[in-house]
C-alpha cells in the first residue's frame, strides 16, 4: 500500500508557478578568451607512451630551464620528474624518472645550468635534495632522454622542504623547512649547507620566499610581517608592512605567490586566505594592495609575463581557478577565466599548483587534480 | 489534446503519450525507475525556469493513475525560492531499493529563482547563486518519509549514481567537476576518489561482485573495486567512428542483458552505437560493437552532441532491447522508438513519438513495469511526459518482470 498523493494535479496547477524572465543572456561565457589555452598531457607526443597515473600526476613543480625546456614534478602515490619539450617535433611530456621514496615535490624545482636541483617535501626520503643532468638532452631538438639523477643528503636531517629559490648569479639554494619554520641558504656549488634561520618559534610563517636582484631573501613570518633575510648570511630584518588580507583573517594568511620586478624593484604577490594582491618595495619598506580580480580564496601561481603583465590564478583546492591579469603599466586588474583548453586534452583545469613562464614568452600552470595536465597559456599580442 | 490522440498504434502493441498537467513548468523527466511495489517512479525537473523543485511522481500500471508525491526541495529544507541554485532535478539517480525506498540523490542546473541561467562555473564563487550541494537521500513511497542523508558533494550535483544494496554503497558521478564518490549508508560516510574525466558520464554500473564500472572521456571503462574502492582504467573501450578518436565516448545509458551476464549500452551523443559489455569473462572484460543503433551505418556524425543521441534502453518481454533514437537521415526527423534483436541483429521501428504537434525534444531514460509495458521519460520540453508502450503481449497481471529484472542504477 502507497500513501496518498500528496497533491493533486489540480492543486498544482492553480499554483502560481515562477516564469523565465526574458532578460537577453549575453556575455555568460566564463572561460578565458583572452589568449589562447592549450594543454598537454603528461605521455609523449602522438600518445605514444601513457600518461603518468592519475593520483601521481599533480604537477606541484616547474621550472624553465636552460635549454629552453620545462622541467616539472609531480605529487601522489609516486612523484614523477618530467620534461616538456615545447620544440615543433617534440611538443610532448616526458617522463624522466620516478623520484625514489618521494611522493611530494612543492614548489620545489629550480634550473641551474645544466642541472635541476629539487628537494622532497614529502614520501620516505622526505628533507633530501636531488641533483639532475640534463647535458645529456640539453641541445634544441634532441629527443629526450633521461639524465642522470642524484640524491643528496638533507640540508636540514628530518625537515620536510619546499618553496626552493635559486640565486643564479650566487649559485645559492634557498627554502624552507615546512616542520620547524627554518629558512636555509645552501651553496649549489659546493653542495653543502651554508646557513639557516628558524622563522617563528611559534610556527608563524609562510612557505613562499622570493628574492630581490642583491640576493636578499624575502618572506613572511611572525604576524604575516616581511622579513628581509640578508644573502647567504640569512640575518634576518623584520620589516613593517604586512602581508594584506582581509580585516580579521590575518590568522589564515600566508604568503601563498610571490615574484619580484626588477624594473620597479617591487615585489608582487597575494596571500593564501583572500588572494589579495600587493605590490611591496623592498626599499622603502612600504606596500600597498591591488586588490583580487575574483571572489576566489588562494592564489597558488603568479608569473611575471614577458609583456609585463602579471598573470596569476586565484582559487582554492576543491574549487575552480580563474585566471587574472594585472597590467603593470595601467594597473588595470582584470579575471580573464577559466582555463579550459580544447587541445590537446578538451579539459577543464579547475585546480593547480605551480606554474612558470616559458622562453617565447607563454606561461605554464600545473594542474594539482586526480589527473593532471600541463597548461600552456600564450598570453595575446598587444592589449 | 484529446485522450485518444495521445495514443497510437505502434509495432505489436501501442504507444501511449502521458503528459504531466500538473507541473506546467517542469520541463524534464530524468530519474526513471521501476520500484520495488512494481509502481513506476519518476522524477520531474525544473532546470529551464528558475525557482523550480524536482518533484517524485509514481504512475501505477494497475490503475494507470499518475500522482504527485514529494516536492524535493523544500522537503529537504531547500526551498526553490532560496536565492540558490535550485535543487531541481534527480538525474540518474533515483534509485529503486530492495527494501522499497528509492535512494536518490539531487542535481543541479535549475537557475535562482528570477534567473535566467545558471550554469555552475559562472557561479562556484558566489555565496547567493552556488548550488549548495547534492542531497543524498531516500524516499519511502510507502509513507512518504523523507530521510535526508546530507549533502554529498559541495556546490556540485550527482549526475548518475548506482546502488550497491548488499553493501549498503552508493556510488556517484559530481557534475561538474566529474569527480567519483562512494558514500557509504551504514556508516554515513563520504568519499572522493577523485576526478575521472571532463566529461560526464551518464551511467555508472553495478557487475554481480559489486563493482562498479564507467568509463573515462575516451570510452576507456574503469573499474572500481568492490573491495579495495580504487579506480582501474581498462585496456577495453566503448567502439567509436573510425575517423573519430573517441572523445566523449562516455556511457550514457546501460542495461542489465534480461538474464544478467552481461550488459547493453550506449554512448552521449556521437557515435549513436550500440554495444555489449561482458566484465566477467576476462580481467579486461570484453566490449561487442552492434554498431550504428540504427540506419545507415555512415550516417554523419552531427556537430551537435545530442543531435541524433540515443536513449531509454530497456529490455522488452520479448528479449528484444527497445531504445530510442531521432532519425537524421529521414525527412521530416523524428524520435522513434526502436527495438534491437540482439541474437540475430535485426532492427525494427515501433513507433514514431509523435503525438499531433507534440514531438519529445530528447527522451531521457527507460524501464519496464511487471506488466511487460515499457515507460520512456521526456526531456526538454514543459510540461514533460512520459510515453508508454503496451506490447499486445503485455499480461494483464503483474508476472512478465520482477523486481529482480530492475537495474539499480539510473
Amino acid at each position: 500500500m502507497g500513501i496518498n498523493a500528496m497533491y493533486s494535479e489540480e492543486q498544482l496547477q492553480k499554483r502560481n508557478w515562477p516564469q523565465k524572465p526574458a532578460i537577453p543572456v549575453t556575455d555568460y561565457c566564463s572561460y578565458v578568451t583572452l589568449g589562447r589555452v592549450f594543454n598537454r598531457a603528461l605521455r609523449l607526443r602522438q600518445a605514444l607512451s601513457e600518461p603518468i597515473p592519475p593520483g601521481e600526476c599533480a604537477i606541484t613543480s616547474l621550472c624553465l630551464a636552460s635549454n629552453g625546456k620545462i622541467y616539472g614534478a609531480t605529487s601522489g602515490r609516486q612523484s614523477h620528474l618530467f620534461v616538456y619539450d615545447p620544440a615543433p617535433q617534440e611538443d610532448g611530456v616526458y617522463d624522466l624518472c620516478q623520484l625514489e621514496s618521494c611522493t611530494a615535490v612543492y614548489h620545489s624545482l629550480v634550473a641551474a645550468g645544466d642541472y635541476l636541483y629539487g628537494a622532497i617535501t614529502e614520501g620516505d626520503n622526505q628533507g633530501g635534495l636531488f641533483r639532475y643532468s640534463f647535458k645529456a638532452n640539453s641541445g634544441k631538438g634532441k629527443p629526450c632522454v633521461a639524465g642522470e639523477i642524484t640524491y643528496l643528503p638533507p640540508p636540514i636531517p628530518g625537515e620536510s622542504i619546499t618553496g626552493l629559490v635559486l640565486d643564479t648569479r650566487r649559485f645559492l639554494l634557498y627554502g624552507i623547512g615546512r616542520k620547524t619554520g627554518t629558512l636555509f641558504c645552501y651553496d649549489v656549488s659546493g653542495e653543502k649547507l651554508l646557513s639557516s634561520v628558524q622563522l617563528d618559534r611559534h610556527g608563524f610563517f609562510s612557505e613562499t620566499i622570493v628574492l630581490d636582484q642583491e640576493g636578499n631573501v624575502y618572506g613572511c613570518t611572525g604576524h604575516n610581517y616581511f622579513f628581509k633575510a640578508q644573502a647567504a648570511y640569512l640575518t634576518l630584518e623584520i620589516l613593517p608592512f604586512r602581508l594584506p588580507t582581509v580585516a580579521g583573517r590575518n590568522l589564515y594568511n600566508r604568503l601563498q605567490a610571490a615574484v619580484f620586478h626588477e624594473k620597479d624593484n617591487l615585489i608582487y604577490g597575494a596571500g593564501s586566505a583572500d588572494g589579495l594582491l600587493f605590490a611591496f618595495s623592498p626599499a622603502t619598506g612600504k606596500g600597498y594592495t591591488i586588490g583580487k580580480a575574483t571572489a576566489a580564496a588562494g592564489c597558488p601561481v603568479l608569473i611575471l609575463g614577458k609583456d609585463d603583465c602579471l598573470y596569476g590564478l586565484n582559487g582554492a583546492r576543491e574549487g575552480m581557478a580563474h585566471l587574472f591579469r594585472y597590467e603593470l603599466a595601467s594597473r588595470c586588474l582584470d579575471d580573464l577565466g577559466i582555463l579550459y583548453a580544447s587541445s590537446e586534452i578538451p579539459w577543464h583545469g579547475y585546480e593547480f599548483a605551480c606554474g612558470c613562464l616559458g622562453s617565447n614568452g607563454e606561461i605554464y600552470f600545473g594542474e594539482s587534480d586526480r589527473i593532471s595536465h600541463l597548461f600552456i597559456y600564450f598570453p595575446p599580442y598587444g592589449r | 489534446m484529446e485522450k485518444k490522440e495521445n495514443i497510437k498504434p505502434a509495432l505489436d502493441g501501442t504507444v501511449e503519450y502521458l503528459p504531466i498537467k500538473g507541473l506546467p513548468q517542469h520541463d524534464s523527466v530524468w530519474g526513471l525507475c521501476t520500484g520495488k511495489d512494481g509502481n513506476i517512479y519518476l522524477a520531474d525537473c525544473g532546470e529551464l525556469t528558475g525557482g523550480l523543485s524536482v518533484f517524485i511522481l509514481r504512475y501505477k500500471p494497475a490503475e494507470q493513475q499518475l500522482e504527485y508525491l514529494v516536492e524535493v526541495g523544500p522537503a529537504l529544507g531547500e526551498p526553490p525560492d532560496n536565492g540558490h541554485a535550485t535543487q531541481s532535478k534527480i538525474h540518474y539517480c533515483l534509485i529503486p531499493g530492495n527494501d522499497g525506498l528509492l535512494y536518490c540523490a539531487t542535481h543541479a542546473s535549475g537557475p535562482p529563482l528570477g534567473d535566467p541561467i545558471w550554469r555552475p562555473w559562472n557561479c562556484w564563487d558566489d555565496p547567493a547563486r552556488c548550488f549548495p550541494g547534492s542531497y543524498l537521500f531516500t524516499f519511502d513511497p510507502a509513507t512518504g518519509r523523507i530521510d535526508n542523508l546530507g549533502i554529498g558533494p559541495v556546490k556540485e550535483g550527482t549526475r548518475a549514481m548506482a546502488l550497491d544494496e548488499k553493501r549498503r554503497l552508493l556510488y556517484g558521478i559530481t557534475w561538474p567537476r566529474n569527480h567519483l564518490y562512494i558514500y557509504d549508508l551504514n556508516k554515513k560516510v563520504y568519499t572522493d576518489l577523485g576526478r575521472i574525466g571532463d566529461i560526464n558520464p551518464q551511467a555508472i554500473f553495478l557487475d554481480r561482485e559489486g563493482n562498479a564500472w564507467t568509463t573515462d572521456d575516451y570510452g576507456f571503462f574503469l573499474k572500481c573495486d568492490a573491495k579495495k574502492h580504487q579506480i582501474q582504467k581498462l585496456p577495453t573501450r566503448c567502439p567509436h567512428q573510425p575517423y573519430r578518436l573517441g572523445w566523449h565516448n562516455v556511457p550514457y545509458d546501460v542495461v542489465p542483458a534480461p538474464d544478467w551476464s552481461c550488459f547493453y549500452g550506449t554512448d552521449w551523443g556521437y557515435e549513436s552505437h550500440l554495444w555489449r559489455f561482458d566484465p566477467y569473462c576476462c580481467p579486461e572484460g570484453k566490449i561487442e560493437d552492434f554498431g550504428r543503433a540504427y540506419g545507415p551505418k555512415d550516417f554523419r556524425t552531427d556537430l551537435f552532441l545530442e543531435r541524433w543521441q540515443v536513449r531509454g534502453l530497456v529490455f522488452g518481454m520479448d528479449g528484444h532491447l527497445y531504445f530510442t533514437m531521432r532519425l537524421g537521415w529521414e525527412k521530416p526527423e523524428e524520435t522513434w522508438l526502436l527495438r534491437l534483436d540482439v541474437k540475430t541483429g535485426k532492427r525494427e521501428k515501433v513507433c514514431c513519438l509523435v503525438f499531433g504537434e507534440h514531438r519529445p525534444p530528447a527522451i531521457a531514460s527507460a524501464t519496464p513495469d511487471f506488466y511487460g509495458n515499457l515507460y520512456f521519460a521526456e526531456a526538454g520540453a514543459a510540461p514533460s511526459g512520459i510515453y508508454i508502450y503496451r506490447p499486445k503481449q503485455a499480461s494483464n497481471k503483474p508476472d512478465v518482470f520482477s523486481f529482480q529484472d530492475i537495474k539499480q542504477w539510473g
